[in-house]
């Protein structure tokens, strides 16, 4: 029962993924891509949950589809262009793109189904802010404050870079 | 005095019940699905009643304040009233502008709406009656209050209209700028508590509630309530859709059940919010004689009637006075707050103040009172004296010099 | 409840979605947008292969390293989103276009 949910959960979730990837690289409007950047997220977060990451799933909502998008959203209010513009690259560059990205997505795939991957017997089903708030403050104290001065600076350089003088 | 067990999980046993009786026509798994789904339309119905109730207490509440009387014409009281506004706005014409993108138009709405009564799922009306005990509740709640501003800019990029999408930026603008210090202002509770699940939270709170703990307790509630209030748009906030501005915000160019949906939304939140503060500051369902979920209710509607008085006593604050607020003075307060839980806490001093009994309770909640005012007091006298010692003009003679910089 | 390799193909299909429209697309925002998407691809194949792995052993790692890798990238996500589009907002100001065909001179 709970598998056939997963499943089905999972297939949903899936589609609108994709369906939301591919508005957003597709849609000629840049305000509806960033619609579609918002449904092509959320899916990510239910993904995550359907994964058993539930603290990752939240923050994923709380950074990307809470701040990220609006400060995308802002940027489109900011920069205000005529809807008459090309939206897309000439068409030898859209070709060569489409055949890059098939060419790498079949290598991937490819590289997934040979060799068996170490699977674990059991997945890890376990409740995580806990045991990821312990890692963040013992193993991996240092990439922590490094992320922390990383964003500190993105901040300072954001407001520098956008000011009006 | 005893209640009867049964009313303690009513809902739980209906549901029980109802899966029994059609476990006996239907397959397993159906009967579990239809029974959820029930579930869901019963709680959506719930929400709807709940905002319906709400906005007559508010209407009335704001009325006696305003020394009028208040909708008494429909029904006794004026009870009916929201069922005569339901009524109006279902039956007004739905107009789209002209050139507005018509799938956007419509959506935004539901972006605002939908995330307000998702919350409603993980909120613990009683030690067993919660839809959802997620690990991460708290968090859960935080995330799915930034939504809402998708939607607002959504309203009011849609609506090809210049005003709306300024009313839209600066509601945008606004909300964003109140999720920093709501979400630190949460951090001094889930550090009492040792978990982010709002079931957990509220059952810490068994000895004493967490608003009573010193000093960090009433300024988490006061900086959790005031960017709450900002969150949701109401009033001292409400700024991005007050009637009585020129630029009638977002909202302006929706009509009929459009503009319910928005409506419904507010007031959703506005329960949310204060059944959120309930659950952290006060102890959810905690209570005696009562059942919890009566407990549950009867905090949040008083948290809620706290809001209606806010509403209806300060006048509203000017855009560039919100921002200031939130910024200069509701984060670095926010932030001191978690600092303090948190030295407290390593202390051990928080588990000695919280497990004294009743009379500890009330010497506490004296003291609390005691030194959150000098603390607000020596605050606002530190910063204008580190103003002026630096020579910089106080806040309110930036003011003019800033309103008459402006083109 | 689907294996491994689901999640694995749905995040490189995100990934390479993601190229695409690095690749295909003129409007500078719409590219980073694609890059966001591209930064999700690996956050899926990251959760996936912390769910369905055996765990890492030794004395710096922990069970949920991928995760903590995952949020890791969020948070750099997020600041070089906020980067880029100051940027963009900083020359749209002297260009008055967000075309990238139309800003590819370092001068006037």
């Amino acid at each position: 029962m709970t598998e056939a949910i997963a499943t089905i959960a999972f297939w949903v979730f899936a589609i609108t993924t994709v369906v939301g990837a591919l508005g957003v690289v597709l849609a000629k409007r840049v305000f509806h891509s960033a619609m579609f950047l918002v449904v092509a997220l959320g899916s990510t977060a239910a993904i995550y949950v359907l994964l058993s990451a539930d603290f990752l799933a939240t923050v994923q909502v709380l950074v990307y589809t809470g701040a990220i998008v609006i400060l995308v959203l802002f940027a489109i209010m900011l920069t205000p262009q005529s809807v008459e513009l090309p939206a897309f690259a000439p068409g030898g560059q859209q070709v060569g793109g489409a055949v890059v990205a098939l060419a790498l997505l079949a290598l991937v795939i490819a590289a997934i189904r040979t060799g068996p991957w170490p699977l674990a017997a059991q997945p890890l089903d376990q409740p995580t802010s806990f045991a990821i708030g312990q890692g963040f403050l013992t193993t991996f104290l240092f990439p922590f404050e490094l992320a922390s001065l990383v964003l500190l600076v993105a901040l300072i350089g954001a407001i520098l870079l956008a000011r009006e003088d | 005095m005893t209640i009867p067990s049964i009313l303690n999980d009513l809902i739980g046993q209906i549901g029980a019940l109802l899966r029994y009786l059609l476990g006996l026509i239907l397959p397993e798994g159906l009967a579990v699905a239809l029974v959820t789904l029930v579930g869901i339309g019963v709680a959506v119905t719930f929400v709807a009643l709940l905002v319906m109730s709400q906005i007559w207490a508010e209407r009335k509440v704001i009325a006696r304040i305003q020394d009028r009387v208040g909708p008494n014409r429909v029904g006794p009281f004026g009870l009916l009233q929201s069922v005569a506004d339901a009524l109006k706005l279902l039956t007004k014409e739905d107009i789209v502008p002209s050139n507005a993108d018509r799938l956007v138009f419509a959506l935004a709405p539901l972006v605002v709406l939908v995330p307000s009564l998702m919350i409603f799922a993980v909120l613990p009306f009683n030690w067993d009656a919660t839809i959802a005990r997620l690990d991460v509740g708290i968090l859960y709640v935080l995330a799915l209050a930034t939504l809402p501003t998708i939607g607002i800019v959504m309203a009011g990029w849609a609506s090809y209209n210049n005003y709306t999408l300024l009313g839209g930026m600066r509601a945008a603008a606004q909300l964003i700028s109140y999720e920093v210090p709501e979400v630190l202002s949460v951090l001094p509770i889930v550090l009492l508590a040792g978990t982010m699940s709002l079931w957990g939270i509220a059952s810490a709170q068994q000895g004493a509630w967490f608003i009573l703990a010193p000093i960090v307790g009433p300024v988490a509630f006061v900086l959790f309530f005031t960017a709450g209030i900002a969150e949701i748009n109401r009033s001292p906030f409400d700024l991005p859709e007050a009637e009585s501005e020129i630029i009638a915000g977002f909202h302006m160019e929706y009509s009929g059940m459009r503009f319910a949906l928005f409506f419904l939304a507010e007031y959703a939140n506005a329960f949310s919010v204060s059944a959120i503060a309930a659950t952290l500051f006060f102890g959810g369902w905690q209570g005696w004689i009562l059942p919890g979920y009566v407990w549950f209710v009867v905090k949040t509607y008083l948290l809620f009637l706290v809001m209606v008085w806010i509403r209806g006593t300060l006048p509203r604050l000017r855009y560039d006075q919100l921002m200031n607020l939130a910024w200069k003075i509701m984060l670095p307060l926010a932030l001191g707050n978690v600092l303090l839980a948190a030295l407290l806490k390593n202390a051990g001093l928080m588990e000695l103040a919280l497990s004294f009994g009743w009379l500890g309770m009330i010497v506490l909640l004296a003291i609390n009172l005691v030194v959150v005012v000098i603390l607000f007091a020596g605050y606002n006298r530190l910063f204008r004296a580190v103003r002026q010692s630096a020579g910089l003009p106080l806040l309110e003679a930036t003011q003019p010099a800033a309103q008459a910089a402006r083109p | 409840m689907p294996g491994l390799n689901q999640f694995l193909i749905l995040g490189a299909i995100v990934f390479c979605i993601g190229i695409y429209g690095v690749l295909a697309r003129r409007n500078v925002i719409v590219m980073l947008m694609s890059l966001e998407l591209m930064l999700n691809g690996v956050n899926i194949t990251l959760v996936a292969f912390n769910r369905f792995l055996t765990p890492p052993v030794g004395v710096s790692s922990s069970p949920f390293a991928g995760q903590m890798f995952a949020l890791f990238v969020i948070a750099v996500a997020a600041a070089e989103a906020v980067l880029g589009l100051a940027i963009v907002i900083a020359v749209y100001r002297v260009r008055h276009t967000v075309q990238v065909d139309q800003i590819d001179l370092l001068r006037g």
